[in-house]
Formats: C-alpha cells, sequence, structure tokens
C-alpha cells in the first residue's frame, strides 16, 4: 500500500479546488500521477473509505478530500462509510 | 517584565461555526457561554496577548513536511478552511514576542519550526473567532504542535515545549500581559473508525488529572490508551500539557464539559489555577 503517495494525492485534493476538480471529473488522468498500483486506484476512485483507512491512511486527510469532492454536508455519508466494516468476500 | 496572568482550557471544534444550531440548545449555550466567560476573564486580567496552542490537522502541513512544533513570528491570518463560515481576515500577532519565544527555544533545546506567514487552521481559527476577537486589542501568537500525524510529538516533549513559553514570557523585557490557550479535545474521532463515540467516562477522567495538576500522569497516558479511549482528536490534549507547561506547579478549575454527539465531541473548558 502506497501510503505516502496515497496521502499526497488527498492531501493535493484536499487543499487545491482545481486538484480536487481534477480527481472529481477524470479520476484516473488524476490519480496516474501518483506511485499507485491498480488495486490503489480503484479504491481511491470508489472512494471505499473504510478499506482505505484500514490500510493504514489518515483518516483526517481521507476526509478532507472526500468533503472537498461530495461538499460539506457529506459527514453523515463520510460517517457511515468509516464506520462499516468492509465485507470479506468468503 | 512581562507576565503570564491567566491560562484556559478549551475545545476547538469546527462544529461551533459549521453547524452552531445542530446540537441540543441548553449544551450549545452552556458552551457558548464558557467561551464568552473566558472572554470576560481575559478582558479582567487586561491581556494583551494570548498565545494559542493548537494542531494542524493534515492541512496546512503536509506529507512534504510536518514540523514538531511550530510559532508563527510574522503575519498571521485565517481561516484557511473556506467551510467554517468564518471569513478570512488578518490576525495581529505579537511578532517580538513571538521571536523572543523561539530564540529562547533554540537557546533552551526546542528546535522550533517557524512561519513568517502562516494562515491557521481551525484549531487556532474556532478559538480566535469566540474567545481572542471578542477581547478588543488582544494579539495572537499560535503555537501549532504535532498532535495528529504520527509519528507523534510525545507528550513531555509537549510539556517541555510549555516550560520553554513560560520562560522566555517571563524573561521578555516588555510589559505584555499574557495569557496562554490550550485548545481541542477531548473524545472525538476524527474521520477514524468509531467517528462519532464520545467517552465521557475517559473525558472525565483526563479533566480530573488537569484539576489536580497530575502532569505525570497526563505524560504517562500513552498514545495508544488516548487513541483506544478518546479517539484520534483527543491525542489534542498535548496541547493542553503544553499550555500546563506554562504553569508550573498549578491545577485548573473545571469551567464546563458537555457530550455534544452532533458535533461529535467531548468539550471540556477549564481555568488555570495560577500558582502565587
Amino acid at each position: 500500500m502506497s501510503i505516502n503517495a496515497i496521502e499526497k494525492a488527498l492531501w493535493q485534493v484536499s487543499m487545491d479546488p482545481v486538484q480536487a476538480g481534477r480527481l472529481r471529473e477524470d479520476p484516473e488522468s488524476y490519480l496516474q500521477e501518483f506511485r499507485l498500483d491498480e488495486q490503489e486506484r480503484a479504491l481511491m476512485t470508489n472512494w471505499d473509505i473504510r478499506a482505505i483507512v484500514d490500510r493504514g491512511v489518515h483518516p483526517m486527510v481521507l476526509m478532507m478530500a472526500f468533503a472537498a469532492i461530495n461538499g460539506p454536508d457529506m459527514a453523515a455519508s463520510y460517517i457511515q462509510k468509516v464506520n462499516t466494516p468492509v465485507q470479506v468476500a468468503s | 517584565m512581562a507576565e503570564i496572568v491567566g491560562g484556559f482550557l478549551m475545545p476547538h471544534n469546527p462544529m461551533l461555526t459549521v453547524a452552531p444550531n445542530a446540537a441540543d440548545p441548553s449544551k450549545t449555550r452552556t458552551i457558548f457561554d464558557a467561551f464568552a466567560t473566558i472572554s470576560e476573564r481575559v478582558k479582567a486580567l487586561r491581556a494583551d496577548t494570548v498565545i494559542v496552542i493548537g494542531d494542524d490537522h493534515y492541512t496546512n502541513f503536509g506529507p512534504h513536511c510536518i514540523p514538531a512544533c511550530l510559532i508563527a513570528i510574522g503575519d498571521v491570518d485565517g481561516p484557511v478552511e473556506p467551510f467554517l463560515n468564518i471569513e478570512r481576515g488578518a490576525i495581529e500577532n505579537n511578532a517580538a514576542l513571538a521571536t523572543h519565544i523561539l530564540e529562547t527555544g533554540y537557546e533552551q533545546g526546542i528546535d522550533w519550526s517557524f512561519a513568517k506567514s502562516l494562515t491557521v487552521d481551525h484549531s487556532v481559527a474556532i478559538p480566535y473567532h469566540l474567545a481572542v476577537r471578542t477581547v478588543p486589542g488582544l494579539k495572537t501568537i499560535p503555537v501549532y504542535l504535532n498532535a495528529a500525524v504520527a509519528p507523534l510529538l510525545r507528550s513531555r516533549r509537549a510539556y517541555q515545549i510549555g516550560e520553554s513559553i513560560g520562560r522566555a514570557v517571563r524573561s521578555w523585557p516588555g510589559d505584555e500581559r499574557v495569557v496562554v490557550y490550550g485548545t481541542g479535545g477531548i473524545s472525538h474521532w476524527v474521520g477514524s473508525v468509531g467517528m462519532g463515540r464520545i467517552n465521557e467516562a475517559f473525558d472525565q477522567q483526563v479533566l480530573e488529572m488537569f484539576s489536580k495538576g497530575d502532569i505525570e500522569g497526563l505524560i504517562g497516558l500513552s498514545d495508544e490508551t488516548i487513541l483506544a479511549e478518546g479517539g484520534d482528536g483527543c491525542l489534542e490534549i498535548k496541547n493542553w500539557i503544553c499550555a500546563m507547561g506554562a504553569f508550573p506547579g498549578a491545577t485548573v478549575e473545571v469551567m464546563d464539559y458537555e457530550a455534544v454527539p452532533e458535533w461529535i465531541t467531548g468539550m471540556g473548558f477549564a481555568q488555570v489555577n495560577m500558582v502565587a
């Protein structure tokens, strides 16, 4: 898991509306600038919040980036996502 | 010589301005009244400078650079977050005293990072909005500790930084009357698994330790214990511990406490009992 690269990608989004717009509109293009593997890119594209947190990504920067993408009224949705354990395929 | 005339511990919860009407009205009144009471007490103390100890939330400081402790010695404005419903504006610093705190730290083994131009996040902006701006003429020296991004500043070091701040102020030849705010906490989970939980019992334990001046006990709380019992946001008691360093041997008087689920935080207020 490229935690540092993911946190960098998220931090830029959280601080820069232009980067947030890029991730919102064309995640593939934005994420290819970072050293991420295919699975990591998928997690971020799908905003698999709990799976990302479980892998050790800092939750504050994740939440701030999620808010930058989804708007300030995202709190309930974020809380639900982060508190829902990832389903393990049987 | 400059004097430290008072100290306060308080939350810096962004929900106070993001969603001021979301919580139980009685609790809301208690909390906003507590900020008003602090403002009145700081006026009565005739303070002219406040040192606000907060922590960045992986906002100003990104993966490229995480300072363990930072002081703003130049221009200050804020807040950096557009969603706080607070218009960004200039915040008057006491640059001369801030620089003296930095220089004193350098002499005493505190390797401060510093900002010549800082746009503060909510950890300074909320206390500023509710308990600094409300006191005409009060200048703000922002201090940032790393209580958020591991590897974290050690709590003992936070206390030592506070001690150095205290010595610096008391050795400053100006005639400033200084108050110190430790901000943040108590239990809350910020973006992490458990977000929404509040641990009132742990909050009361923490407040009890501060009220007894049990600094060794507080420093002895491991980061793992704090994370488990109070969440990642509770690590901000390092800011409170730092503030207490400016008041060696002091206890505190708890002013108020409310657990506010809508604001996802256990919120405590205390005033430092000044040691004669």
